[in-house]
């Protein structure tokens, strides 16, 4: 038992409190609460080990060569023929990638389930290591009596009771460890099991290892604590290995540093984790009655972590855990609570964005947004909701340190996001700017603000009116998550506002209200509706009657809104398009106006709470949308249900943006009415307030307008118009317009020389044919000369058969087109061709010793000035059917090895016709060689010597 | 100096010396920490089996659910301050005089030879000043340091079984 004096103190283990709402237990005896279970942050910490397996996937395919390069050259070769500047061929463009994207996405999918796996593997393996750990033990039976006493009296008897095992030295420090099935065991190092006659020194540590029993998370936390130590020096070894081998690269060190942010931050989150967990086992040892003996312990302790590791340290310094046991526990759900949620809700958004991207590209608008968006609001709001439920019961707290929290991380991760993009998403391309970055987290983070403003005002319903009902709870739970999503749901369009502001303008005016999302919100009214009707705590349920002052506030705002947007419409009837889209967005606002003056005067004013408000806001806005909608019914302006969703859903839509942004700014205000009953003298104070500010935003509206909330309809061509004045200018290839191939069957070759302009003409030709993408490169020198091995190849290589002719050339023309560089710059294609005439006809000989240069050499290997090496392999396709003879030869190229292979094709066509030779040679690296291209180069350019 | 007899161990000639620590640490613990003395033989087996592998290990596993506060038994303090006592006064007492070098030997502690069944009244003063002083070191409060040193030095200036 307890020692003299302190006995009394302690309460039945059965007795405790089921813990769902009561208050927090500050020092010394009262109500046990069992220790927080921390399942929201264990949430957050698999959602960023995912995010860290995916991350990790991602950079593991962008390291394996044998991966990224075909997925690379599937980038540079697909937006050559469907440029990202033509928004009408985004799909198009979409279905040449699926197939590459789709690979990486398996594979960041594979990297996933890798940390997933990991996390389970030390699940089961740590609990063995700790046990392996225990083999001296020693007996001391004393320790076990009082042990099981202290169990029982904490509940734990029979097969709830853990084991107890009393470790020889070395083991210095008491601790719980367990696997996920069995019974959890509870390690005492012998100094304190000798000390079981001793409450001052045995108990306070007991009850502090029972905290984590009955928290039931034992085997979790062993899974923690490795991962402290584990993402980062994963992701950083990786990364440096591949610096190491291939050298600095942009694309993989911008995945590298994104990798790096996931990985830190779920290290920092792990340990805090940890440091929570031990901090609720403090404050449970605390509570039953061990606080000044835990506390006389921790003093004389041993020194706490060095500076360098505090930030991933298991416990606070003992200095600091004996103080804050000393005074009354901090509320959950604070600042740094709000950070952390933030930070893990936009990394785990961006990651499954990244993902969902990869692996329905083709569907990626459907798809992916949801998935994004849906992932980020719940992790958003069951990550606030428990503990600011627990905040709420614990009374009354400063409710702007979580909403700020929660938007600063929300901001500062996507800042990083952004800056760091997932190279081959977002468009493509994958170019870090740290201005867009800045306006993305500026957008981000209200919207987190908003989800988080949201999950205070149900939190704190939830406490006041159905204080301990789990049903409710969940309830809230799920109404949170859900009108995260309506709220969370612009935030796939804020990437597109840095770059074409109308596009996410439009996209909020045509395209919100359509997507049927924001309806989601609508369940908010609802709960809180639902909820304000019950008693709440210690006080008899209100009659059901209606407060006379919202009432007359709700129909006076109805009466302005509506009435001026039923004015406007009559007054000045629309007589253009324009004009009718015009007054239909500002009979939007006008509606959505309406309800947010009733949210803003009633939540500011002391006759309703915040709640109170939210419903009668709702209540007028949606009020004013049916009548403007009933008038334009009977006007015959409105039919079917396009435009019931343009006359009610995009009002509903804008309101419930404006609430969700304008909560964060009532989370001082009551959540729930005072108990004064209402007089009515009082209600005329509200119900003035809300006349005047509906009038002055209906003038707004009506008048000036409201800057920046007028979206005219979308012009068709906008885009790419303001695509091409931003698109890098190439040098254009001659003629670089697409259109059909031209052949020329049966046209009559000139066998006589043709004049140098005729070369020119016949080389320039080929830039008909050429399709989007291809343009004259920029000169450059030409390479000093390679050493080929064997040098029976060096006929075929050097083309030597050709200058027997060289000193009867009396033209010699040449054009060269290659593909504009790409945006990995990874794929290329090339085509050279030469004109040639001579005073005599040329000889079929010419052709025969190529043909005998061919035959004597199988491969061979061309070595430049650098050392580099060029592998060719000989290979003879059929030659087109053009002059007087033709000739092919063609070759697979290969260099490096392994998976840092680079391949490609070449083919190098002769045709003979007279005195004139035409030369083709075409070169596809890390991609597929357009054979159909090149039999119209060598057509045109035959051709083009006729013309 | 006769065997150390404890719970009916006899210990070979060789490990004299790791005797008359666990006999002096025994006498110690005895005093200053009662309640140890049922885990004080299986601790001692332990401590020597680590000397019989050449180092001691008192590194803390780690357990990352730790309660984060260490706490020591007071019989591994007291083992390791009257072996670093006896090591520093006796053994490089009866090395010096013998060899006139400083011997060093790892795998256990060398039998101070020259010590007979009690000790001079400098060695014993000397002996009481290093435990003294050790055991301050690794943290004991000067009270039980003064304890722990008395209770040392008097079991070997009179050993309980000589």
């Amino acid at each position: 038992m307890t020692g003299p004096g302190v006995g009394g103190t302690h309460h039945d283990g059965g007795t405790a409190a089921n813990g769902t709402t009561g208050g927090e237990v500050g020092v010394g005896p009262g109500p046990r609460l069992p220790p927080d279970r921390l399942g929201w942050l264990y949430a957050l910490v698999l959602a960023s080990l995912i995010s860290v397996g995916i991350s990790a996937g991602g950079l593991y395919f962008l390291a394996d060569r044998s991966l990224s390069r075909p997925w690379a050259a599937a980038v540079d070769v697909c937006t050559r023929a469907h440029p990202i500047e033509a928004a009408a061929q985004s799909a198009a463009r979409d279905r040449c990638l699926a197939g590459q994207f789709r690979r990486r996405g398996v594979v960041m999918l594979a990297g996933a389930g890798i940390a997933l796996g990991a996390a389970g593997a030390l699940v089961l393996v740590l609990p063995l290591a700790d046990r392996r750990r225990l083999r001296r033990r020693l007996t001391v039976p004393g320790a076990q009596e009082r042990f099981a006493d202290l169990c029982g009296r904490n509940g734990l008897a029979a097969r709830h009771r853990p084991r107890l095992v009393v470790a020889a030295p070395p083991v210095r420090q008491a601790y719980t460890t367990g696997g996920v099935v069995g019974r959890p065991t509870v390690v005492l190092p012998a100094a304190v099991a000798v000390a079981h006659g001793d409450p001052a020194r045995f108990d306070p540590v007991v009850a502090h290892e029972l905290a984590h029993v009955l928290a039931r998370d034992v085997a979790w936390a062993s899974a923690v604590r490795a991962l402290i130590w584990l993402p980062v020096p994963a992701v950083l070894a990786a990364g440096l290995l591949e610096v190491a081998f291939f050298g600095p690269n942009a694309t993989y060190l911008t995945a590298l540093g994104r990798a790096t942010v996931v990985a830190v931050l779920t290290a920092l989150l792990a340990a805090g984790l940890l440091r929570r967990r031990e901090r609720e086992a403090d404050r449970y040892a605390a509570s039953a009655g061990h606080a000044e003996r835990l506390a006389a312990l921790l003093r004389a302790g041993t020194a706490g972590p060095t500076r360098r590791r505090r930030l991933l340290a298991r416990h606070p310094d003992p200095a600091t855990r004996a103080a804050a046991l000393g005074r009354p526990a901090d509320p959950p759900g604070g600042l740094t609570h709000g950070l952390a949620v933030g930070a893990v809700a936009m990394l785990a958004t961006g990651a499954a964005d990244a993902l969902v991207r990869d692996l329905f590209l083709t569907a990626q608008a459907a798809v992916g947004p949801p998935v994004a968006v849906c992932v980020g609001a719940v992790l958003l709001s069951l990550g606030l909701l428990p503990a600011l439920v627990r905040r709420a019961a614990a009374g009354p707290a400063g409710w702007w340190r979580p909403v700020l929290g929660a938007a600063i991380g929300f901001a500062v991760t996507a800042f990083l996001a952004t800056a760091l993009p997932v190279p081959g998403s977002s468009g493509v391309s994958a170019r870090p700017d740290v201005s867009v970055a800045l306006l993305v987290a500026a957008l981000a983070g209200p919207l987190a603000a908003s989800v988080a403003g949201l999950c205070v005002l149900l939190a704190r319903l939830v406490v006041a009116r159905r204080p301990g009902s789990v049903g409710w709870r969940t309830a809230t739970y799920l109404v949170a998550a859900a009108a995260g999503v309506a709220v969370l749901w612009p935030l796939p369009a804020l990437a597109s506002v840095p770059t074409d502001g109308h596009a996410a303008r439009n996209w909020l005016v045509f395209a919100l209200p359509r997507s049927g999302w924001p309806l989601l919100a609508l369940l908010v009214p609802v709960l809180v509706g639902l909820l304000l009707r019950g008693a709440g705590q210690g006080r008899r349920r209100p009659p059901r009657r209606w407060d006379r002052g919202v009432v007359a506030a709700v129909l006076t705002a109805v009466l302005i809104g509506a009435g001026a947007a039923v004015w406007r419409t009559e007054l000045f009837p629309p007589h253009t398009l324009a004009e009718a889209n015009r007054q239909a967005q500002q009979r939007w606002l006008l509606c959505a106006l309406t309800g947010w003056a009733v949210l803003v005067v009633l939540a500011l004013g002391r006759r309703a709470g915040v709640g109170r408000a939210l419903t009668a806001g709702w209540a007028a806005g949606t009020a004013a949308a049916l009548l403007q909608y009933a008038h334009a019914l009977a006007t015959g302006r409105a039919d079917g249900w396009d435009t019931a969703e343009a006359h009610l859903l995009a009002p509903l839509a804008w309101l419930g943006h404006l609430v969700a942004v304008t909560l964060p700014f009532l989370v001082s205000r009551p959540a729930v009415p005072g108990p004064a009953p209402s007089s009515p003298g009082g209600a005329r104070a509200p119900v003035a307030a809300v006349a005047v500010l509906a009038a002055l935003l209906a003038v707004a509206v009506l008048g000036p307008g409201i800057p920046g909330t007028y979206a005219p309809f979308p012009v068709a061509g906008r885009t790419g118009a303001a695509a091409a004045s931003t698109a890098p200018v190439d040098p254009p290839a001659p003629d670089a317009t697409p259109g059909p191939t031209r052949s020329a069957p049966g046209r009559a070759h000139p066998r006589r020389p043709v004049t140098p302009a005729e070369g020119r003409r016949g080389a320039g030709a080929v830039g008909a044919v050429l399709p989007r993408g291809w343009r004259v490169p920029p000169d450059r020198a030409e390479g000093g000369g390679s050493r080929i091995d064997p040098s029976a190849c060096r006929p075929l290589a050097e083309d030597s058969y050709l200058d027997r002719l060289g000193g009867a050339e009396r033209v010699r023309e040449r054009a060269r087109y290659a593909t504009a560089p790409g945006l990995t710059a990874t794929a290329s294609a090339e085509l050279v061709i030469e004109i040639r005439s001579h005073a005599e006809p040329v000889p079929a000989s010419v052709l025969a010793e190529a043909e005998s240069a061919r035959r004597a050499c199988p491969r061979f290997t061309a070595r430049g000035t650098d050392g580099a090496a060029v592998r060719f392999a000989v290979d003879a396709q059929p030659p087109p059917a053009l002059g007087e003879q033709s000739w092919r030869v063609d070759y697979r190229l290969s260099a490096g090895s392994g998976r840092a292979r680079i391949t490609g094709r070449s083919a190098f066509v002769i045709v003979r016709a007279g005195h004139n030779l035409v030369t083709v040679y075409a070169n596809a690296v890390s991609e597929p060689l357009d054979e159909r291209l090149l039999g119209a180069a060598v057509e045109a350019a035959v051709a083009g010597l006729g013309d | 100096m006769a065997p150390y007899r404890h719970d009916g161990i006899v210990t070979e000639p060789e490990n004299v010396g790791a005797d008359l620590v666990v006999g002096a640490a025994h006498a110690a613990v005895g005093r200053i920490a009662p309640e140890e003395l049922p885990v004080f033989d299986e601790v001692a087996a332990g401590w020597r089996r680590q000397l019989s592998k050449g180092h001691v290990s008192w590194s803390v596993p780690q357990g990352g659910v730790g309660f984060g506060i260490d706490v020591t038994l007071v019989t591994e303090l007291v083992l390791q301050v009257v072996a670093a006592a006896v090591g520093e006064v006796l053994v490089l007492g009866a090395a010096t005089a013998r060899a006139g070098l400083l011997r060093r030997r790892r795998r256990e502690l060398p039998a101070p030879t020259d010590a007979g069944p009690g000790l001079d009244p400098e060695q014993a003063r000397r002996l009481r000043e290093a435990c003294h002083r050790h055991a301050l070191a690794l943290g004991l409060d000067p009270g039980r340091a003064e304890l722990l040193a008395d209770a040392a030095v008097g079991a070997m200036v009179d050993p309980p079984d000589a």
